[in-house]
């Protein structure tokens, strides 16, 4: 299949990890859409959502992480573990001859162009904010993504925390993408099993991963998405969506997890 | 012993500093608690209005700390509401300037607030003069209710009763719960019903503001929600008054968490909001409301917007050892020269953050 993968910075693992595993199991990668990180729009709305001490905390993990001495985290040692040697998803495309284009938004008008232009049998959405209508109508509602939590059950941000929170089976869900907040039609839930000591990053780490080997799973030997998509559920909007954990919240998370027996 | 959360510390922390601050307040406020403080014009006069529902906050406090000096304060202060309290049993509006006293008419809306710290005491000491005294203030409230379930005189600006006064027939109902006066209760519920007519196909209430136009507070906007599910609890029928809200403070759940907590300070009927500044004291009543709607049918999504539309107020709290006066106060609007309140620290900013801070604590530990 011909596909467009989305990421929301250049050095998103799971994007990497799902560009190079895909490839290797026969699917053209024709473009990757990356979003700048640190565009004033983006900006703004990450201090809105999450503070400034947010900020800063996103801003630690967009900058380059994988420094000699220190500790690998999950993801890292995916990428390790797969023999994925790139450091960046536009390091990947030059070693790969992939289209790589940075949008300042994903639903900007030049983003769409290069959608419309690629003309994917599916765009694999692996980052880069809430998409538009026209940019869902330019990928012909073709967009597939990992969803870190149980849907419909929760939607929206921090899921793998809420999953927790709210006492629902950590889970990732893979869905299509439509103008809700993952309320897209399902196509596979996978359950996370967690472990005793497991922090909320490392739990956080493993749906990443596991969502990027469900969707490579889910596509081996894939022609068209219509097979995909059969004999699928419905998501929902019922249900109250998640936001941004504030910290009470997640510190209880914490001290939950501390308590939890072994999954 | 389990160990504390971070944030349940640090709510602690600034209750203490606010309590503190209203007593300073109550200090300077021969006998009631000053209004506002303004770094410019220093204390104000005492206010009756706000003094009555400083009381059940105080109380509280009290047993929260477990701490009798925030107790002893609220007896005080409903001893000064007692000699204040007119013949007729209602309390003058505005704020208390003793010469200007003679002749001044009963407000409704301040009787109704008196009431809730009349009601406090009375289940505080089991004093009778509290419960005699709050059941002649809530006859005469009733006693002023018209055929359309409206009090003709006695508004602050509008022409017609503003919805708002259903924070009047919360304590109304409040006083009918000890008095069992189906008088009291009929002209609480004929409000209320004449109130929620008002409701709009997008949630809001017509007239929520302090004018007949134009923007409302969220000061006001959260008074008129609580006051709705306050008398719904009191009547026992969550169906009849509270449920009726809940759309509405889903948009407000929805505001605090994309704006995390920094909710716009007024909102017009259309529900577009002024985001020119938050109304702190606003942001700390809607918590409030989230939290007893949460109460209904628990879930954890609804405590997280309301942390956030405390947490705002927290990080924009006055912590200076220089200027004591305001610390531990809470502003009116952030910044300080928003439009709600100007340059001033009002008593009920302090009073609705403790109340907020209380809430999500007791909150908090049940989920511990």
């Amino acid at each position: 299949m011909k596909l467009v993968i989305t990421a929301g910075f250049d050095g998103s693992i799971p994007a990497l990890a799902m560009c190079e595993l895909l490839r290797r199991s026969g699917h053209c990668i024709d473009t990757v859409l990356v979003v700048t990180p640190f565009s004033v729009k983006r900006l703004k709305t990450m201090v809105r959502q999450r503070g400034i001490q947010g900020l800063k905390k996103v801003a630690g993990k967009l900058l380059p992480s994988r420094k000699s001495g220190v500790e690998l985290n999950l993801q890292a040692q995916f990428l390790l573990d797969n023999g994925i040697p790139f450091a960046s998803l536009k390091a990947w495309c030059k070693a790969s001859e992939v289209s790589y284009v940075v949008a300042k938004d994903l639903n900007s008008s030049e983003s769409i162009k290069c959608l419309e232009e690629s003309g994917p049998d599916a765009v694999i959405y692996a980052g880069g904010g809430i998409l538009k209508s026209s940019f869902i109508k330019a990928a012909n509602h073709k967009i597939v993504n990992n969803h870190s939590g149980p849907l419909p059950e929760v939607r929206g941000m921090n899921a793998v925390e809420w999953s927790i929170l709210l006492k629902h089976e950590p889970s990732i869900t893979i869905h299509m993408i439509d103008q809700g907040i993952d309320t897209g039609e399902i196509i596979s839930r996978k359950r996370l099993p967690i472990g005793k000591g497991e922090t909320i990053e490392t739990i956080r780490d493993k749906a990443v991963i596991s969502g990027v080997v469900e969707i490579v799973r889910l596509f081996d030997g894939l022609t068209n998405l219509n097979y995909l998509k059969k004999g699928t559920n419905r998501g929902s909007s019922a249900g109250r969506q998640c936001y941004i954990l504030a910290p009470a919240l997640r510190e209880l998370l914490s001290k939950k997890l501390k308590g939890r027996p072994n999954a | 012993m389990t160990l504390k959360l971070p944030s349940v510390l640090r709510y602690e922390g600034d209750l203490r500093a606010s309590a503190d601050w209203l007593l300073e307040s109550i200090k300077k406020g021969k006998g009631g608690s000053c209004a506002h403080y303004s770094p410019l014009m220093g204390w104000s006069d005492p206010y009756p209005e706000t003094t009555g529902y400083i009381i059940p906050t105080l109380v509280r406090t009290s047993e929260f700390f477990e701490d009798s000096k925030y107790s002893v304060a609220a007896l005080n202060m409903g001893q000064w509401l007692l000699d204040i309290q007119s013949q007729d049993g209602s309390w003058h509006g505005g704020l208390h300037k003793t010469k200007e006293l003679i002749g001044s008419k009963g407000s409704v809306f301040n009787t109704g607030q008196i009431l809730k710290g009349m009601m406090a005491l009375f289940h505080l000491t089991g004093d009778q003069v509290f419960l005699t005294a709050a059941d002649r203030g809530a006859s005469w409230l009733a006693s002023g209710v018209d055929v359309n379930g409206l009090w003709p005189a006695g508004d602050y600006r509008a022409s017609e009763t503003p919805s708002y006064y259903t924070h009047v027939a919360w304590p109304m109902l409040e006083v009918w719960k000890s008095t069992q006066s189906a008088f009291q209760r009929d002209a609480a519920e004929r409000f209320l019903d004449a109130a929620l007519n008002r409701k709009l196909g997008n949630g809001a209430i017509a007239r929520w503001g302090f004018d007949d136009e134009g923007s409302a507070f969220t000061h006001t906007i959260a008074y008129t929600i609580r006051g709705f599910q306050e008398s719904s609890r009191l009547i026992g029928d969550y169906c009849k008054y509270g449920r009726p809200m809940e759309a509405l403070l889903e948009f407000f759940v929805k505001k605090s968490e994309l704006t995390n907590g920094r909710v716009p300070g007024e909102f017009n009927e259309a529900l577009v909001g002024n985001k020119r500044y938050v109304c702190l004291t606003g942001n700390a009543q809607l918590a409030i409301c989230v939290l007893l709607m949460e109460r209904q049918d628990p879930d954890l999504r609804l405590v997280n917007a309301a942390a956030k539309m405390i947490d705002f107020i927290g990080s924009v709290q006055p912590s200076s050892l220089f200027n004591k006066r305001i610390r531990g106060g809470v502003a009116g609007s952030y910044p300080l020269w928003g439009r709600y309140m100007f340059m001033r620290y009002p008593n009920w900013s302090a009073k609705y953050y403790c109340d907020s801070l209380m809430s999500i604590v007791s909150r908090l530990e049940v989920e511990e």
